[in-house]
């Protein structure tokens, strides 16, 4: 044992402490001990001293070895506990044992009190660098635990700021869907009034034109009506038809795509039913059509084009959304769909629609997305 | 409104929109307000800058987003044929300026009318471009 070792010693007999210490000395245990005798000595350096080892008489006049045993278990079971007694019958001995004591040393036979505390101190060492391994590995795992913890809030915080921006998106698509039917029911109303006042407006007329004007603010009213769709969460998973989904979402975008010059062509396998979420995987279409859109414009790209083909291959169904924008520039294709990482200004591109559009198709719908540059553009494949 | 027509027979107008209701509805109401003058109409920019190309209308109407050629494509096509061509643009976006820009700096429209399209503001326009035109001819 290379430093000094601290010894309680319960024994009421000086002259015997002594000679177990003695015992210890003689055979290279180098040690500082203290001597007590009442349950109050006994708990007061358990406690404040810190004894690495507690050597005790089984029978003493003002306390005994099993209370003593009792306390140290109770308050401080890493330090190993030996009896030296001078008299034990087997029966005491395996007692003692079971309650905890590390072994037991008979005061006649005292050399086998080394080779006792040698063991016991080793099986305290082991046991400690156990603990510290293990208190080393629960931290550990706290800390993951924490990470983890701070990764979800960041990840909620993300889809938030999507939703938001998938809002702002909206309102510029609506926009865009709007403005053609608004200024076509302008001019109903006034050509009503102009015919009115030339004495022109029958009554059969009026029945025609409301009737006009009545479809236009029906399908406007859709229109709405089909972003609100969209823009909620799905709760459950459930089986859509994927053509069916990415039709709509080219119907919602439509006009603010023909706003552009952009040209979208769709080619779909037949009866393409998917289990998922709808709604979440237009988002992520949206997202993929909105960042074409920009490439689009950022690169003034003569004739637009999109082209999408839905297939089915093996057990999974397929998406791929291909643009004629140039591509994804080299070096930056392994990063895009991190977090906040956008090639857009500041006013533009938040840097999470990939992300999440990421998140939504391999977290939630245990899919696969990826990226390659193909004819003149960026192609973007979701397998479900 | 006659005198005007009635001094200028050779003034004809040609409006431009890809939308086939409100192309209608704004053909309606132009033949109604100007009875005497010839109006034709296209579906877009390029069918538009044909039909100019043979029929050398005096006034051009015309929408901005339109598949195949756009308004700004068609009006500065059309002003490199007859630069003396009046240009009534009807527009969804209000910012005027971003939309000169969007041509040529110095690119002069005769009209921005944003939409939805007040009839009394595109029937001062024309008025105001038959007027000009009647002048100069005078």
């Amino acid at each position: 044992m290379g430093k000094e070792i601290r010894i309680l010693v319960l024994e009421d007999t000086p002259t015997d402490a002594e000679l177990q210490l003695r015992e210890l000395k003689r055979n290279g245990i180098a040690h500082c001990a203290r001597r007590v005798e009442t349950e109050e000595d006994f708990l007061r350096e358990l406690e404040s001293w810190s004894p690495d080892l507690i050597l005790a008489d089984y029978a003493l006049p003002a306390f005994d070895g099993l209370s003593a045993l009792a306390l140290a278990r109770k308050r401080r079971p890493e330090i190993p506990f030996i009896f030296v007694t001078g008299t034990m019958g087997e029966e005491i001995a395996i007692e003692t044992l079971k309650n905890g004591a590390t072994d037991y040393v008979l005061k006649q036979r005292l050399s086998r009190l080394v080779p006792s505390v040698k063991r016991a101190l080793r099986e305290a060492e082991d046991q400690k660098k156990r603990r510290e391994a293990e208190d080393a590995l629960l931290e550990e795992t706290l800390e993951r635990l924490r990470t983890l913890e701070d990764l979800r809030e960041k990840e909620q915080l993300l889809i938030h700021q999507s939703r938001q921006a998938a809002v702002g998106e909206t309102i510029d698509y609506i926009a865009h869907q709007w403005r053609q039917p608004l200024n076509t029911l302008s001019l109903f109303m006034q050509l009503l009034q102009t015919t009115y006042h030339d004495g022109g407006c029958s009554g059969e007329y009026m029945d025609e034109t409301v009737e006009k004007i009545m479809q236009l603010i029906m399908h406007m009213s859709q229109t709405i009506e089909d972003f609100r769709n969209f823009s909620r969460p799905d709760q459950e998973a459930k089986p859509y038809n994927l053509q069916e989904t990415v039709t709509s979402i080219l119907t919602l975008v439509g006009d603010g795509f023909k706003a552009h010059n952009i040209k979208v062509e769709i080619n779909a396998e037949e009866d393409l039913v998917v289990t998922g979420y709808p709604n979440e995987y237009s988002q992520v279409l949206l997202n993929l059509l909105n960042n074409a859109r920009d490439a689009f414009a950022e690169r003034k790209v003569s004739s637009p084009r999109v082209e999408i083909n839905l297939f089915r291959e093996g057990e999974r169904v397929v998406a791929t959304i291909a643009d004629n924008a140039g591509g994804i520039p080299e070096g930056i294709s392994g990063k895009i769909f991190d977090p906040y990482f956008t090639t857009k200004d500041a006013a533009k591109g938040t840097g999470i629609g990939l992300y999440i559009s990421k998140a939504i198709i391999e977290k939630r719908m245990k899919g696969r997305i990826s990226v390659r540059n193909r004819g003149g553009g960026a192609e973007f494949r979701i397998e479900v | 409104m006659e005198s005007i027509t009635n001094a200028t027979p050779s003034i004809s107008i040609l409006l431009v929109e890809d939308e086939d209701l409100t192309r209608e509805l704004l053909a309606d109401m132009l033949g109604k307000k100007f009875p005497e003058v010839p109006l034709y109409t296209a579906i877009n920019g390029r069918t538009a800058l044909e039909l100019f190309k043979t029929l050398t209308p005096d006034i051009v109407i015309t929408d901005v987003n339109m598949p195949e050629m756009g308004g700004f494509q068609l009006a500065v096509n059309i002003r490199s044929i007859k630069p003396d061509t009046k240009l009534i643009v009807l527009t969804g976006c209000t910012g005027e300026a971003a939309m000169r820009d969007a041509v040529a700096k110095d690119f002069e429209f005769d009209h921005f009318i944003v939409k939805p399209v007040g009839l009394q503001e595109l029937f001062t326009a024309v008025e105001q471009c038959v007027g000009s035109l009647a002048l100069k001819q005078s």
